[in-house]
């Protein structure tokens, strides 16, 4: 399932896929992926994104109701 | 010490320390160690299983040419190698494919240069026998073989590279 909230948060500050990668140390295709879904991220990078982003693990991991 | 013993262990020697100048020429960071995310470790994990299994299957096949004693068109030293760059040959491409191949510190136009140059090196070292008629003996293919071998899976390795990398850039976000 694609992570459009993910997404959406890093567009609106201005970020592209490599710029968060740099900041949570991971690759860009690793971003690429964990918003087209194709990926599950581990807690601790869950936690580095919702970090770099301003955003809590509910606003970009949880499941919508 | 026979002058062969002496040579082969002079060539591992020189080997490891080509590949600590290669790793930190194209590492950004200088080090020898590549580092890699957590996607990039759980894809290469795939690719050392299916590269394990890839030579358990081919070791297999060999052991079970040797036992029937069927002539085989390699000696076996090259027979052994082939396996082994095949082997090498599914980990690099599978990791390639899965975006696990290039370490998050390394250059990989300078990666693609280091391709090159040992796809040429060994193309040369490969094409030298072929000229002077040693890669074939008695109807069995020669050691120069596995440095061909080696030289295409760099090129493969080098091409697939360089077409993940344009593929990438038209889809990046």
């Amino acid at each position: 399932m694609k992570n459009l909230r993910m997404k959406s948060a890093r567009a609106a500050l201005d970020l592209s896929q490599d710029d968060l990668a740099k900041k949570c140390e991971v690759s860009r295709q690793t971003i690429s992926a964990i918003e087209k879904g194709d990926y599950n991220p581990t807690i601790n990078l869950c936690i580095s994104i919702c970090k770099a982003l301003d955003k809590t693990l509910d606003d970009l991991f949880w499941e919508e109701a | 010490m026979d002058f062969r013993t002496l040579g082969l262990g002079t060539g591992i020697v020189v080997g490891i320390l080509l590949c600590i100048v290669i790793f930190k020429f194209f590492n950004k960071d200088k080090k020898v160690k590549t580092k890699y995310d957590e996607m990039q470790e759980r894809q290469r994990g795939r690719a050392y299983m299916f590269s394990f299994w890839t030579l358990v299957g081919l070791e297999t096949v060999m052991c079970l040419l040797q036992l029937a004693e069927v002539k085989f068109f390699m000696d076996p030293f090259t027979s052994n190698i082939t396996c082994i760059i095949i082997a090498a040959l599914v980990h690099a491409c599978y990791s390639v494919e899965h975006d696990a191949y290039i370490g998050l510190n390394t250059n990989s136009k300078r990666f693609m240069v280091v391709c090159i140059a040992i796809g040429i090196v060994n193309a040369v070292c490969g094409i030298i026998p072929i000229a002077a008629g040693g890669l074939v003996k008695d109807g069995v293919l020669q050691a120069p073989f596995a440095n061909l071998l080696v030289a295409i899976v760099f090129i493969i390795i080098g091409v697939q590279i360089y077409i993940k990398n344009r593929t990438e850039k038209e889809e990046e976000d």
